[in-house]
């Protein structure tokens, strides 16, 4: 059973938030709110996504588990204003989730969910080194390293955190101390990620004040943000890219 | 049913330990994992898995993968592979380390079917991904050389065999313990034996054998017995030789032919394998034969290919039915010889069908009529001095059409002189004006409107605002449309270019023109009147208000 109203443009960002991973996703759904965790085709990247339910404006919700296909949920949420309440009601027999945006109603047929890849095991992964900062300032440096490469790289050394990209030909380099970065636990960490994966991630985290990177040396990244005022949160992992040469 | 798991899936080897046979390869794709656990990159970074359907090489991957604790990512014919799927999935996942630490092996599947339209440029993203790869590939084919050569000079190529039957039968015994199924030696061997070293159909046959039963005897394995593809010459073999007509047309039905065929080989062969003193046989064979033709000719017809099974029944049973006793002995079996026939006469063929052309449209002939029919009286007519020249100016004969319709095998003197003269008198008439006789008539009624395939759309719908004015026009005097006819003085002109002595001729062909646009005229009155009524009923209803319908509205009512 689920029963909850929440705003558009909330949701808006929380589906695409997950779509930068997989296209059909299975939800899984509590009275503490809703999870998901998902892996991308490749087994590169994972998103674990978490909104509880003091981020609905209404929430009744039983243990369930519901497969959605993500592009049409975003299709039909493009139609809705950013002010418009969603409502959403699981009908369980038929497997249908009732979608009201602005007067709008829509039948919504649901996946099975058997049918969606399984959850992923999450990964315990020791990351020495932890860096907060501005969503913003990660897009900039991801934007600018796109144009001239297609990864970047991603480490701390001496209390300055520092993200470059080079080309056949150019170079990239963001440098951020210890001043201008919210906070910074530092140590030993170098590692190169895939712009591919990295420009599609740092897109929702983009709204988020503080986003927080856990790096280590050859190893994967986790980049977690807070979404609706705290009362959700974003987590992915990237793998590293193996460096050629 | 509680068998809702394929056991071929159930039953799949875990391990590399398990797999059955091909002990060789096996140990080649250890060695080469063994390579990439070493640390450095190998060698050749991907392997080549190419084999026959069924004998494990898929199974070897994925137990690879679990002996080592690898995680694997699967792209196998049912995913799309383009490029651009290629190089995101298997790209990505060849470029970056997993999240778990370990090695991910990518395994793609039926490697050899990454073509066509859907999976356009899929083979160069893999060559291109194979080179820079940082993680283990399987690419497991059918047909190794499916494969571009790029590919396979940057894999190890690691071959799977077909799995001899004595290595089937402990596999099948297990399966029927775990399954707690009891199967008598002979049933198992009977399995093993027809899976042809497909371990996976043994596997398939032995649960369609076992569906509903708890013991299998051998004779349970007869009704599970797999359609094995017969050749020809083995169908061959049971239709002439066989008293049985079931068997027969059971071998016919094993066979990769069509029907259409499978009646060229029985035709071939029937003289020759009922050859006797008495011939009875043989005129039976061909009378049931000639029956399966009809079927044949049916279905291209109508394409009604349901019929093609009646085609398969009376030429297979018929033959079969035709012996009057056995026959003996063995009598090679010819290939069709009207395949080689009709490839060798092909070019003769073309330019028969290109003359027939020519007269068809001198005629107002199809192409087939006049091939059937009239090219007779026209090679007849070409053959004789007094009209050579004009036929061949009239159709504008090429030479080598010339001497196909003379019948002439080689180019003489006296055919290259007609030509000349055909030529000649070509240019001559092409200066002054054209024969009017021998110009194609078809242009000449073009221009004036008249033949069937200029009374389109277009010139009802250009004439339409007029008609409508003039609602009450006489039927049979449509102002614009009236054909001029093809009156005899129309074609004066021709005659003073035709020597006297062929005025006889003239005159019939006149009759003939004169008949042929009559009946065209005549043809034309009708349609007219079919259209007048339409408009006129059309109007009727527009001054009555009444809605049209949609299906008569079409072209008339604008």
């Amino acid at each position: 059973m689920l029963k909850a109203a929440i705003n558009a443009e909330l949701l808006k960002d929380s589906i695409a938030a997950l779509a930068v991973i997989v296209d059909e996703v299975r939800f899984k759904i509590s009275q503490e709110g809703i999870s998901v965790k998902a892996v991308d085709p490749a087994n590169v990247a994972m998103g674990i996504f978490e909104l509880r339910a003091e981020a609905f404006d209404e929430y009744n919700a039983d243990e369930c588990e519901i497969g959605i296909d993500l592009n049409k949920i975003s299709d039909l949420l493009g139609l809705a204003d950013k002010t418009d309440t969603v409502k959403m009601e699981l009908d369980e027999n038929s497997q249908k989730l009732l979608i009201d945006v602005g007067g709008l109603s829509y039948t919504l047929s649901l996946l099975d969910p058997s049918t969606i890849r399984a959850e992923p095991r999450v990964p315990q992964l020791e990351l020495p080194v932890k860096v907060v900062l501005n969503g913003l300032d990660l897009r900039r440096a991801v934007k600018a390293s796109e144009k001239i490469s297609d990864h970047m790289l991603m480490g701390v050394s001496d209390d300055t955190f520092y993200m470059e990209a080079k080309g056949d030909t150019d170079k990239v380099r963001l440098e951020m101390g210890r001043d201008q970065l919210i906070d910074l636990k530092s140590g030993d960490a170098c590692s190169l990620f895939s712009l591919d994966y990295l420009s599609e991630i740092v897109k929702p985290a983009n709204k988020a004040n503080e986003v927080t990177l856990s790096l280590g040396r050859d190893f994967p990244i986790l980049i977690d943000f807070e979404i609706a005022n705290g009362a959700g949160k974003v987590s992915y992992l990237l793998a590293p890219r193996i460096e050629s040469d | 049913m509680t068998e809702s798991i394929e056991w071929a899936e159930k039953y799949r080897p875990r391990t590399l330990e398990n797999i059955v046979g091909n002990k060789k390869a096996v140990q080649d794709i250890r060695m080469w994992a063994e390579a990439w656990r070493s640390g450095e990159l190998p060698d050749k970074r991907a392997v080549i898995l190419h084999g026959p359907a069924g004998v494990g090489k898929t199974s070897s991957a994925h137990a690879l993968a679990r002996d080592l604790d690898w995680e694997v990512i699967e792209l196998n014919a049912s995913d799309q592979r383009t490029a651009k799927v290629i190089e995101k999935i298997a790209g990505s996942a060849a470029s970056m380390n997993s999240l778990y630490g370990n090695r991910r092996l990518i395994i793609l599947d039926e490697a050899d079917n990454i073509h066509g339209n859907s999976d356009r440029g899929g083979m160069r993203a893999l060559s291109g991904i194979i080179k820079n790869t940082g993680q283990p590939m399987v690419l497991i084919a059918n047909d190794v050389y499916g494969l571009t050569p790029t590919i396979r000079n940057l894999c190890l190529e690691i071959k799977f065999t077909a799995v001899q039957s004595r290595s089937i039968t402990p596999a099948l015994r297990q399966i029927c313990e775990a399954e707690d199924l009891y199967c008598s030696p002979e049933a198992v061997q009977k399995i093993a034996e027809n899976a042809g070293g497909d371990i996976r159909s043994a596997v398939n046959d032995l649960q369609a054998a076992a569906s509903g039963k708890t013991a299998l005897e051998a004779e349970d394995v007869r009704t599970a017995e797999r359609d094995v593809k017969d050749n020809i010459f083995k169908a061959m073999q049971k239709i002439f030789k066989s008293t049985d007509p079931k068997i027969a047309l059971e071998a016919a039905y094993g066979l990769d032919e069509n029907p259409e065929d499978l009646v060229q080989w029985i035709d071939e062969n029937l003289p020759q394998q009922y050859a006797g003193e008495d011939l009875t046989d043989i005129r039976t064979g061909y009378g049931y034969l000639a029956k399966a033709d009809l079927f044949l000719g049916r279905v291209r017809k109508r394409q009604n290919y349901g019929m093609w099974k009646y085609a398969n029944m009376l030429m297979v049973c018929g033959t079969v039915a035709a012996k009057s006793g056995p026959y003996h002995g063995f009598i090679k079996f010819q290939q069709p010889s009207i395949w080689r026939k009709m490839g060798q006469t092909r070019s003769q063929r073309n330019m028969r069908d290109n003359v027939a052309t020519k007269i068809g449209e001198h005629c107002f002939e199809s192409m087939h009529d006049a091939r059937t029919g009239l090219m007779r009286t026209y090679s007849r007519m070409a053959r004789d001095d007094i009209y050579a020249v004009d036929i061949t100016a009239g159709l504008g004969l090429e030479l080598e059409e010339l001497m196909y319709l003379t019948g002439s095998k080689k180019l003489n003197k006296k055919v290259q002189n007609i030509y000349d003269s055909a030529q000649e008198l070509l240019s001559e008439k092409g200066e002054k004006e054209e024969s009017k006789f021998f110009k194609s008539p078809k242009k000449d009624l073009k221009n004036q409107k008249t033949p069937e395939s200029q009374k389109t759309l277009e010139s009802l719908l250009e004439k339409t605002p007029a008609m409508g004015q003039s609602k009450a026009l006489p039927v049979l005097n449509p102002p614009v449309l009236n054909p001029p006819a093809l009156s005899p003085q129309v074609h004066s002109p021709g005659f003073e270019s035709i020597p006297a002595d062929q005025a006889c001729e003239l005159k019939k062909n006149e009759g003939l023109e004169n008949k042929s646009s009559g009946a065209g005229q005549n043809n034309m009155g009708n349609k007219n009147d079919r259209y007048e009524d339409s408009v006129g009923v059309s109007d009727k209803k527009k001054k009555n208000g009444e809605p049209y319908k949609k299906s008569q509205k079409t072209l008339f009512d604008f």
